[in-house]
């Protein structure tokens, strides 16, 4: 078991506004958290209550969050032309390192931070926004649950296992790969669904959608009841237009892993990757 | 061999203890069958995965049961058999279970006698009990993924006991995940002929946080026509401070339940 590191951001804010007086519109931090050969995929755990989260792949082990710090559109400069001297709250970055799992957190209540995390491609995701921001996942391959109040959750080519929700917002995920074994799950309140899928994967899908239309490019063969009526869709849309009393059952190429959509508000297509 | 046969064989094959032709058979049929093909699939999935799971211990009382029969088993047959014995108790569960299927296989093969036929149905109990113990311990992992697995995989259960239907209520209050939440109400649909689940389901609608997961609490309580939800959805229509489609669907619930 190792001893957890805990990564001050705040002496990196402060050199920054040591040395880069200049940067007063935004203050980036960074805090690299080195790979251990200890442990196996990484589990990277981020939430944020204003501003967006960003992950990207890259080929190296290395995690690295990057913060920053919006002045929120404040002048630079007052009325009688006085330069604004940003004091740096800064984003409050937290980092900390226990046993592969990485906890960030960012303390600021009332500026906008956003969060690029750049990770491995062999790692898994828990990632929570609140307010303002949009959560933004790309290439990565592991369990990748992430859940937002009021912004968009974008998933793009990620393999794996997904568990995405949004209150407010859509839900748009493409996955490369799935986890033949692993149930997923996407749900919004108020926006719409848009998952694309390999075309050989195997579900039984259980699909609700009170006020909105579901398109599949898939066939989905209907489960016991309520009997949905299948309607040729469209090149837009997809291939097919399924219509039911407000939730389905069914199964995708003979069925397989439970796989959930549920919108209140909004309309749900499950395309087929091309 | 047939789909339940295949059902009936799984534990078998994925130990590894299949005699050649039986396994010939199963890939057979599993090759041709794509409900079989899924599950054997999933049950691969599972069976590579059950190792790495940290065993939160639901099974006390289903524990001592498996290593009991397991005795049972040692001191009766062939001691080859258990030289593959798994490291991680956890595993006896899975074990016993394969010992037990294959005690059904040698039933419907050989042709045993009529204890045989005892331990079958005591065996099927046994198998139901491992698949309660699997839904119990998924839905205590840390990953919102397993947890969720873990209430998908309460719907393979015939008749659920009481512990499966406190874990999952336990998970629509209390879950982190809200999709996981959503999950649980609709396995816990299969449990609503008990009223204390009925009764739990209703007061679960002002303790949630969040509106989809509310929505679909309504959803579950307003089709069984039980007009004692009734003082709560009023509540809640009337909730200036309850998300806007919370309130329109409590409505709508009050008019189904013909109680506006
Ligand atoms: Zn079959």
């Amino acid at each position: 078991m190792s001893k957890p590191i805990v990564i001050s951001a705040a002496l990196t804010a402060a050199a920054l506004l040591t040395f880069a007086p200049a940067r007063a519109q935004e203050s980036p931090e960074r805090v690299v958290v080195p790979y251990r050969s200890s442990g196996g995929p990484r589990i990277v755990h981020a939430s944020l209550m204003n501003g967006g989260i960003t992950v990207k792949r890259h080929d190296g082990q290395d995690v690295i969050v990057e913060a920053s710090a919006h002045s929120g559109g404040r002048p630079a400069h007052s009325r009688d032309g006085m330069k604004r001297l940003d004091l740096n709250h800064g984003s409050g970055l937290d980092v900390e390192e226990d046993n592969n799992v990485i906890e960030i957190k960012t303390n600021a209540m009332e500026e906008e931070s956003n969060l690029v995390i750049t990770v491995p491609a062999n790692t898994s995701l828990k990632l929570k926004c609140l307010n303002g921001g949009d959560i933004l996942v790309d290439g990565v391959t592991g369990e990748i649950d992430a859940n937002n109040l009021n912004g968009k959750v974008t998933l793009n080519h990620v393999s794996g296992n997904v568990i995405a929700h949004s209150l407010n917002g859509s839900v748009i995920v493409s996955l490369d790969r799935v986890d033949a074994s692993k149930p997923m799950s996407f749900s919004t309140l108020n926006g719409d669904i848009d998952v694309t899928l390999p075309a050989d994967f195997r579900a039984n899908v259980k699909i609700k959608a009170d006020n909105g239309d579901v398109f599949s490019d898939f066939e989905v063969k209907p489960g016991a009841n309520p009997h949905p009526v299948t309607e040729p869709g469209d090149a837009k849309n997809g291939k097919y237009k399924i219509r039911f009393d407000n939730s389905m059952t069914g199964t995708i190429n003979g069925g397989g892993p439970e796989f959930t959509f549920t919108t209140f508000n909004g309309e749900i297509r499950i395309r087929k990757r091309k | 061999m047939t789909c339940e046969q295949i059902r009936i064989g799984m534990a078998e094959y994925l130990a590894g203890r299949m005699s050649a032709g039986d396994r010939a058979a199963f890939l057979g049929h599993v090759d041709h069958c794509e409900a079989c093909a899924a599950e054997v699939e999933e049950f691969t999935a599972l069976w590579r995965d059950l190792d790495d799971l940290p065993l939160p211990m639901p099974s006390t009382r289903m524990l001592p049961r498996f290593r009991a029969m397991l005795h049972a088993y040692e001191r009766s047959s062939r001691p080859s058999n258990l030289a593959m014995m798994p490291s991680r108790p956890w595993m006896w569960g899975a074990l016993a279970a394969s010992l037990f299927v294959g005690g059904l296989l040698a039933g419907h093969y050989l042709g045993r006698n009529s204890a045989a036929n005892t331990e079958i149905a005591s065996l099927k109990t046994e198998v139901e009990g491992m698949r309660q113990m699997v839904t119990l311990t998924l839905l205590q992992q840390q990953s919102a993924g397993e947890r969720l697995r873990g209430v998908t995989w309460s719907n393979r259960m015939e008749r659920p006991d009481s512990a499966v239907e406190n874990a999952l209520l336990t998970a629509v209050n209390r879950d982190p995940n809200v999709n996981v939440r959503l999950s649980a109400v609709d396995a816990l649909q299969k449990f609503t002929a008990n009223p204390a689940v009925r009764r739990a389901l209703v007061d679960a609608i002002p303790v949630q946080d969040s509106p989809l997961v509310q929505i679909a609490l309504i959803d579950a309580i307003v089709p069984l026509g039980d007009a004692s939800a009734g003082s709560m959805l009023r509540q809640l229509a009337a909730d200036p401070h309850a998300n806007e489609a919370v309130r329109k669907r409590a409505n709508w619930g009050l008019r189904k339940l013909g109680v506006a």
